[in-house]
C-alpha cells in the first residue's frame, strides 16, 4: 500500500519541456488511470514514476519516501509494458521468476510464488514455453504475472491492452479490475482509450500537452467536465460544441448565434456579451419533429448523415451554428434529408468560456 | 516520443568493469613485451640452442678467420676485453674505440655490409682504404631498399648473430631492432681470407639527460587539471589557477618540442613498463622531421583543451562524468582502435608529407602529392604514372563489379524458380569460391595460369590454340587477374541477389501476370527496379573491396609485365616495401586512395538515399 | 503462383547451371587432385581424377620440421588457431560493448565516433602496415601472437561494431527497461538480456573475426619473421615462393587450411550476407 505523490514535477528532454509543474496525488490503493491523446505526457509521467526517466525538477514520492534518485529496482514497483517486454530467450517460468531471481529470493519461494501466480492467471501449462509460442492474450497474462509475482507496492500499466483485439481487451480489463479488487494495491494505468479509463478507474487523470486537465471519478468527469478538452475527450460520440454569445433577453440572458437561440441555463457564471462554447452530448440533444411546439427548439437543420446501428442511431444535422451529432435510441426517427428542429435540455448543457475554454459552471457548495 | 535519455545512476560497476578491461588490454601489451623478452633471454640461456644457431650462422665466418689467421679467432671486441684477436686487430679496434669515444666495436663481414643491411641505413664510411668505397654515406644502391620489413629484420637478426659471438648480453640488445643505436663502419680490414669491415656500435659513452616520463606526465596532468579545477573556486583564485595551468601546459609543450628531437632520438631503450610506455610515446619517432611532426601533433592535442579551457575543456570533462557509463562501454574498443587503427591512420596520412630516405624522414610538404599527381616526370603510358595506374584501377574495379553483378544476377534469377529441382545443391556448390580464403584462390589461379603447366593453357591446347604466356603482356595479365577475381567474387552478389529477390512480394508478379505483362517486361519493370535498393549497398561494398583487392593483384600477376597491371594499392605497397622504401610516397598514395573511396562512398550514399526515397 | 514449364526450358536451365557449377568447381578440383597426386608441378592434364593417389604431400606438410627438429606444422597450426581464437574473443567482446554504447546511449561524439569507425575502413589496411610495424616493434610485439591478435581484432572491430549495433537497434528497449525494473543492474541488462538475444549476430561477428584472422596473409607475412611463429597462410605462401614452387605441398596445405574455415562459412553464411549488406554501408 503506498501513496504516489508528484509535486511540481517538470520533465524536459534537452531544450524541449514535455511536462511542466505537474502536481498529482494518487491515494493508497487507488486505481488511477492517466488518459489523454498521444504525446500528452501520460507515458512520460508513468516512466518517471517507474524511474525509467529522470525527473528534471520537483519531487516524486512513493509511500512517503522521496524516490527521485532511487533506481527503478529499489522503488518497489512493477510495470506492465505495452509490448509486454517478455524476455524472448527465457521460458515463461524464467520470465516470471527473473525479478525474484535477481533479488536472490530462495529457490523454493520462487517456485511457490511463480506457481501461485501461474495458477491465478491460468498459465500453469505454459510455464515451459517461450513467449514466441504464446498467443497475444497469453503473453499479456504473462506480462501481468511478472508484475504480480513481485508483490510490489505499486503496479504500473503502460497501455497494456492496446495490442489485443476488442473481445480479449474487454476480458483482460475485467481481470485487471478483479486483480485490483483482490490485491487492493495502488495501480497507475496509462491509456489513450477513454472507455478503458471510464470502466476501470477509481480516479481518472486527463492530461493534455503535459498538463493535468482534470482529475476525478469517471462520472464526475462525464457529468461535470472542467474544460472543453475534457468534455470532448470523455464520452463517445464526442460532445457537440457550438460557438454562441450570451446576450440579454428579457430579464435574463440568452445564448444566441445566427439562427440559434436558447435561454441561458442556470448554474453558470455568465456575463452579457460573453463568447461562450455550448457543449451538449449527442445523446442529450432532442430531435423535434415539425409537429412539436416551437418553444424548446434552439435551431433548425437538415439531416446530413444518418447512421442507424440497431440499438441506437446517430445523425448529423447541419445547422447554422455547425454540424450537430444526435444520438437516438432504437432505430431513430429521422431520415436523410429531413428538416428537423433540435432541442437542448437546460439541465444537460455544459458552458465553457469562449477564450479560456474553462467551464463556467458555478461551484456547488 | 523524444529520445529516451536514461538516468545513469549507480552504475559504478560498469565503470570498474571498463577499467578492468582497459587494464587487461594494457596488461596484454606489457605481458606480450615481457614474454617476448623473457623468451629471448631464455633462448640466450639455452646454451645448446644458442650455440647451434650461432655455429650455423657464424661458423663459416669464424672458420675463415681461423684459417686465414691461424687461430686468431675473435672477430670483434668490446671495450677492454678484446679476446683472441690478432694483435693488429685488437690494436685497431682499441684505437678506434678510443678515438671515437664509443663503447663497443664489432667486426662485420664485408659481404654483410655489401648487401647493405637495412639497419645500417646510417652507415657512414669514415675511412676507407679502398677507393671503391668512397667516404661518405653509403647509398642504398637499390638492394637494401628492396627488402621487405620482414626480410630486413631477418637480416638484422642475422647480423646480430655475428655479434652474438662475444657475449650473451648482446642478445638482449638485439631484441630491440630499430633501437636508436647506430652502427658505423669504421675501417676496412683485409684479412687473407676475405675482407672485413670494422663496425663500431655507437653506444654513447655519456647518456644525454632524458626527460623523465613522470615529469612530463605531471606537467600535462597538472596543466589539464588546473583549468578544469578552477571552476570550483571563484574570483582571483580562478584566474591564478588557470594561469598556472596554462603555464604548465606551455611548459609541457616546450619540453615535448625540445625533447622529441633529442631525447626521443637518443634516450636508451629501457625495459619494463616504463620502457614500454616511453617506447609507446616514441613509437615511430626516430628523430628529425617525423619527431617534429609528432611534437606538432601533441601540440595540437594540447591546444584543444588549452584553447577552450573554460568552455570546451570543462564541458568535455563534465560530459565525460555525465556519460561515464557510455564512456566505460566504448573505452575498451576505443582504446584498441586508437592505438592500432587511428594512430597508424594519422601517422599514415602524416607520412604522406615526408620523404623517407635511408632512415631519415624529411618534411617535404605537398611534394609527394604533386609528384604523384603530376606523374613524376613519367609519361601517361608509363606504368609508374599515377594516372595510368588509376586508369587500370578504375578499369579493374568497374569490370569486376560488372562481371560480379551480371553473373551473380543471372545465376540468382535462374535459381529463383521455385520449381527448379536441386537448387539448394547448386547454391551450396556455387558459393564455394567465397568460402575459399582469397590468398589461396589467388595462388591457385596463379598456378592455373602457369605458362607451361597451367590448366588454362592446357585447355587452350586442347582447343587447338597456342599456349599463352599470360604474364608477359598487359591484356593477358590483366585478364588473368580479372578472371581470378570474378571467380572469387560472383557468389557474394549471387547470394545478395537471391536474398533480395525473396523480399519482392509475389503479388506484384501476379498483378503483372493479370495485366498480361511478358516475362521480359516483368524482369525489367518489376524485378530489376525493386532489386536496386538492395543491390546498391552490395555494389558499393563490392567496389570498395575490389578497389583495394591487394591479394589478387599481388599474388596473381604481381603487376607483371613491368608493373603495368598494378592497381593503386599494390603500387603503393611497392613504393613502400620494394622500391627504395619510399614510405612517404606510399603514404601519399594511400591517402589518395582513401580520398577517392571516401568521395565515392559519399556520392553513392547520396544516390542510395535518393533511390531509397523513391521507393518509400 | 504455379506455372508449368516446358521440359526443354527446364533442361536448358539445368544445363546452364551445371556448366557454371563445373567451371566454378574445376579449379578446386584441380587443387584436390594435385594434393593427392605425386610431383611438385601442375601436370599436363585436365582430368580432375588423380592418376595415382598418394598422401605424400599431406604427410610432407603435416610433418614439416625446422632445422632444430621442432614440429613446424603443429606449431603453425597452433599459432593460427590461437591467433584466430583470441582475435574472435577479443574482437567480439570489444565490439559488443562498443556497439551497445552506440546503440543505447546518447553521448557527445557518438555520431562522430560512428563516422570514424566507418571512414577508417576505407583507408587501405595494407598501408597501415608501415606505422603498425613500427608501433608493434616499439611495443615489443613483433613476431608474437599478442601482436597479431591486437592488430586483427582492431581491424575487425569496425565491421563488427556496425553489424552488432544494427542488431542491437532491433532489440526493443522495453526489454531492458523491464529487466531494470525487475532488478537488473545496467551491466545485467546487457549481459542477461541483450547478449543472449543477440546470439545470431554474435555468431556472425565471431565467424567474421575468426575468418579475418585465419585467412589474413600480408600482415602476418610482414610482422612475422620466425618460421616457428608463422601462421598457416604465411607457411602456405612460402611453399610457392619465388625461387621454388612446391605445388603439391601447397595444394595439400591449402586444403588443410581451408577446411575449418569453409566449414564455419557454410554454417553461418546466410547470416553473414544480411549482416554485410545491412551493416556495411548504411551504418
Amino acid at each position: 500500500m503506498a501513496e504516489v505523490k508528484l509535486e511540481n514535477v517538470k520533465k524536459s528532454f534537452g531544450e524541449v519541456t514535455v511536462i511542466e509543474h505537474l502536481d498529482l496525488t494518487i491515494g493508497s490503493g487507488e486505481l488511477a488511470v492517466l488518459v489523454g491523446p498521444s504525446g500528452c505526457g501520460k507515458s512520460t509521467t508513468l516512466r518517471m514514476i517507474a524511474g525509467l526517466e529522470e525527473i528534471t525538477e520537483g519531487t516524486l514520492s512513493i509511500g512517503g519516501r522521496v524516490v527521485n534518485h532511487v533506481p527503478p529496482k529499489d522503488r518497489d514497483i512493477a510495470m506492465v509494458f505495452q509490448s509486454y517486454a517478455l524476455y524472448p530467450h527465457m521460458t515463461i517460468f524464467k520470465n516470471l521468476a527473473f525479478g525474484l531471481m535477481l533479488r536472490k529470493t530462495p529457490a523454493a519461494e520462487i517456485h511457490s510464488r511463480v506457481n501461485d501466480v501461474a495458477q491465478m492467471l491460468g498459465l500453469e501449462k505454459l510455464l515451459d514455453r517461450k513467449p514466441k509460442q504464446l498467443s497475444g492474450g497469453q503473453r499479456q497474462r504473462v506480462a501481468m504475472g511478472r508484475a504480480i509475482v513481485r508483490r510490489p507496492k505499486v503496479f504500473l500499466f503502460d497501455e497494456p491492452l492496446s495490442n489485443l483485439d476488442a473481445k480479449l481487451r474487454a476480458q483482460m480489463r475485467r481481470e485487471i479490475a478483479r486483480l485490483h479488487r483482490e490485491k487492493g494495491t495502488t495501480m497507475i494505468y496509462v491509456t489513450h482509450d477513454q472507455v478503458e479509463a471510464m470502466t476501470l478507474a477509481d480516479v481518472i487523470v486527463v492530461m493534455h500537452r503535459g498538463r493535468i486537465m482534470q482529475q476525478g471519478s469517471p462520472l464526475e468527469l462525464f457529468d461535470r467536465p472542467a474544460n472543453r478538452f475534457v468534455a470532448e475527450f470523455i464520452g463517445s460520440p464526442q460532445m457537440n460544441i457550438l460557438h454562441v454569445t450570451a446576450v440579454a433577453s428579457g430579464d435574463g440572458l440568452a445564448l444566441e448565434a445566427d439562427g440559434f437561440s436558447l435561454p441561458a441555463p442556470g448554474g453558470f457564471r455568465l456575463e452579457r456579451g460573453q463568447r461562450v462554447l455550448l457543449g451538449v452530448r449527442p445523446a442529450d440533444v432532442m430531435m423535434l419533429g415539425a409537429d412539436r411546439s416551437e418553444e424548446v427548439a434552439a435551431c433548425e437543420g437538415e439531416v446530413d448523415v444518418s447512421e442507424p446501428m440497431g440499438a441506437e442511431a446517430l445523425s448529423a444535422v447541419t445547422t447554422p451554428v455547425g454540424s450537430v451529432v444526435v444520438r437516438e435510441p432504437g432505430h431513430g426517427s429521422v431520415a436523410l434529408g429531413d428538416r428537423v428542429r433540435l432541442g437542448f435540455p437546460a439541465d444537460r448543457l455544459h458552458l465553457f468560456d469562449g477564450e479560456t475554454e474553462v467551464s463556467l459552471r458555478e461551484e456547488e457548495s | 516520443m523524444l529520445s529516451r535519455a536514461r538516468p545513469h545512476r549507480a552504475s559504478l560497476r560498469g565503470v570498474v568493469y571498463a577499467w578492468l578491461l582497459g587494464a587487461a588490454l594494457l596488461g596484454v601489451l606489457t605481458l606480450g613485451g615481457m614474454v617476448r623478452q623473457r623468451n629471448l633471454a631464455f633462448k640466450a640461456s639455452n646454451e645448446r640452442l644458442a650455440r647451434d644457431r650461432l655455429e650455423s650462422m657464424v661458423g663459416p665466418v669464424r672458420e675463415s678467420i681461423m684459417q686465414g689467421q691461424q687461430g686468431q679467432a675473435a672477430a670483434s671486441a668490446s671495450t677492454g676485453s678484446v679476446r683472441g684477436a690478432t694483435p693488429r686487430l685488437r690494436e685497431l679496434l682499441r684505437a678506434e674505440v678510443a678515438r671515437r669515444d664509443v663503447s663497443q666495436a664489432v667486426l662485420l663481414r664485408s659481404d654483410a655490409v655489401g648487401s647493405s643491411l637495412p639497419f645500417l641505413r646510417d652507415v657512414r664510411v669514415v675511412a676507407s682504404g679502398d677507393s671503391s668505397l668512397p667516404p661518405g654515406p653509403i647509398r642504398g644502391k637499390g638492394r637494401a631498399a628492396s627488402l621487405s620489413p620482414a626480410r630486413a629484420k631477418e637480416l638484422y637478426d642475422w647480423s646480430g648473430r655475428v655479434m652474438e659471438l662475444r657475449s650473451r648480453t648482446d642478445l638482449r640488445w638485439i631484441a630491440r631492432p630499430g633501437a636508436p643505436e647506430r652502427i658505423e663502419v669504421g675501417r676496412r680490414i683485409s684479412l687473407s681470407r676475405g675482407e672485413f669491415i670494422l663496425g663500431l656500435r655507437l653506444l654513447p659513452v655519456a647518456r644525454p639527460v632524458a626527460v623523465p616520463v613522470w615529469l612530463l606526465l605531471l606537467l600535462l596532468l597538472g596543466g589539464l587539471a588546473l583549468p578544469l579545477g578552477s571552476r570550483l573556486v571563484t574570483g582571483a583564485w580562478r584566474w591564478l589557477a588557470s594561469a598556472a595551468g596554462m603555464a604548465l601546459m606551455a611548459g609541457a609543450c616546450g619540453v615535448l618540442l625540445a625533447g622529441y628531437g633529442s631525447w626521443a632520438a637518443r634516450a636508451p631503450a629501457t625495459t619494463g613498463a616504463l620502457g614500454l610506455l616511453s617506447a609507446g610515446l616514441r613509437a615511430g619517432v626516430p628523430s628529425g622531421g617525423l619527431g617534429y611532426l609528432w611534437a606538432l601533433c601533441s601540440l595540437v592535442a594540447l591546444a584543444i583543451p588549452l584553447l577552450g579551457w573554460r568552455g570546451t575543456g570543462h564541458r568535455a570533462a563534465r560530459g565525460l562524468v555525465e556519460h561515464r557509463v557510455a564512456a566505460a562501454y566504448v573505452l575498451p574498443a576505443g582504446l584498441g582502435m586508437l592505438v592500432l587503427v587511428l594512430v597508424p591512420f594519422v601517422v599514415g596520412i602524416g607520412l604522406g608529407f615526408f620523404n623517407h630516405c635511408e632512415g631519415h624522414f624529411e618534411y617535404v610538404g605537398l611534394a609527394n602529392f604533386t609528384d604523384i599527381l603530376s606523374g613524376g616526370g613519367t609519361s601517361i603510358s608509363d606504368p609508374l604514372n599515377f594516372w595510368f595506374t588509376l586508369g587500370v584501377t578504375l578499369l579493374w574495379t568497374s569490370l569486376n563489379v560488372l562481371l560480379h553483378l551480371s553473373i551473380g544476377l543471372a545465376l540468382a534469377l535462374l535459381l529463383k524458380d521455385p520449381l527448379l529441382r536441386g537448387k539448394g545443391v547448386y547454391r551450396v556448390l556455387l558459393i564455394l569460391p567465397w568460402a575459399v580464403p582469397n590468398y589461396i584462390t589467388a595462388l591457385m589461379w596463379k598456378g592455373m595460369f602457369h605458362q607451361q603447366f597451367g590448366a588454362v593453357n592446357q585447355l587452350l591446347g586442347l582447343l587447338g590454340m597456342e599456349k599463352v604466356s599470360w604474364f608477359s603482356h598487359f591484356w593477358t595479365s590483366f585478364t588473368a587477374n580479372v578472371v581470378t577475381n570474378t571467380w572469387l567474387g560472383f557468389p557474394f552478389m549471387m547470394v545478395v541477389t537471391l536474398g533480395a529477390l525473396q523480399s519482392i512480394p509475389k503479388d506484384l508478379y501476379e498483378a503483372a501476370e493479370v495485366d498480361g505483362a511478358s516475362r521480359w517486361y516483368q524482369l525489367t519493370r518489376i524485378t530489376l527496379p525493386l532489386l536496386k535498393p538492395a543491390l546498391l549497398p552490395a555494389v558499393i561494398l563490392g567496389s570498395i573491396w575490389t578497389f583495394n583487392m591487394f591479394n589478387v593483384i599481388y599474388l596473381v600477376s604481381s603487376g607483371e609485365p613491368a608493373g603495368s597491371t598494378d592497381i593503386l594499392i599494390t603500387e603503393a605497397y611497392r613504393w613502400a616495401f620494394i622500391r627504395h622504401e619510399r614510405y612517404g610516397l606510399a603514404a601519399a598514395y594511400a591517402t589518395l586512395i582513401f580520398l577517392i573511396l571516401l568521395g565515392y562512398s559519399l556520392l553513392t550514399n547520396r544516390v542510395a538515399k535518393g533511390a531509397e526515397e523513391t521507393f518509400k | 503462383m504455379i506455372r508449368r514449364r516446358s521440359p526443354v526450358r527446364t533442361a536448358l536451365v539445368h544445363a546452364l547451371l551445371i556448366t557454371v557449377t563445373v567451371v566454378t568447381l574445376f579449379p578446386v578440383a584441380l587443387v584436390v587432385r594435385k594434393s593427392l597426386s605425386p610431383g611438385n608441378e601442375f601436370e599436363l592434364s585436365l582430368n580432375p581424377i588423380p592418376p595415382k593417389v598418394t598422401t605424400e604431400h599431406y604427410r610432407a606438410v603435416l610433418s614439416a620440421r625446422d632445422f632444430s627438429g621442432s614440429w613446424l606444422f603443429g606449431r603453425q597450426l597452433y599459432n593460427s588457431f590461437v591467433v584466430a581464437l583470441l582475435t574472435t574473443i577479443l574482437g567480439v567482446f570489444l565490439a559488443s560493448t562498443a556497439a551497445y554504447a552506440f546503440s543505447r546511449f546518447r553521448f557527445p561524439g557518438r555520431r562522430f565516433g560512428m563516422m570514424i569507425f566507418l571512414v577508417v575502413q576505407m583507408f587501405p589496411a595494407t598501408l597501415l602496415m608501415i606505422p603498425l610495424y613500427v608501433i608493434l616493434d616499439k611495443l615489443g610485439l613483433l613476431d608474437t601472437v599478442a601482436g597479431l591478435v591486437l592488430v586483427y581484432s582492431t581491424t575487425a572491430i569496425p565491421f563488427c561494431v556496425f553489424m552488432l549495433k544494427g542488431y542491437f537497434d532491433t532489440i526493443p528497449r522495453e526489454l531492458e527497461e523491464a529487466a531494470w525494473i525487475d532488478g537488473a543492474s545496467r551491466f545485467g541488462m546487457f549481459w542477461r538480456v541483450v547478449l543472449p538475444l543477440s546470439k545470431p549476430a554474435l555468431a556472425v561477428t565471431a565467424l567474421f573475426s575468426f575468418m579475418t584472422a585465419w585467412n589474413e596473409y600480408i600482415l602476418a607475412e610482414t610482422f612475422l619473421s620466425n618460421e616457428a611463429s608463422y601462421t598457416l597462410p604465411v607457411m602456405l605462401k612460402h611453399y610457392v615462393g619465388d625461387k621454388s614452387a612446391n605445388w603439391g605441398a601447397f595444394a595439400a596445405g591449402a586444403i588443410l587450411v581451408s577446411m575449418p574455415v569453409m566449414a564455419l562459412f557454410y554454417m553461418l553464411q546466410k547470416a553473414l550476407v544480411s549482416g554485410l549488406t545491412a551493416g556495411g554501408v548504411k551504418g
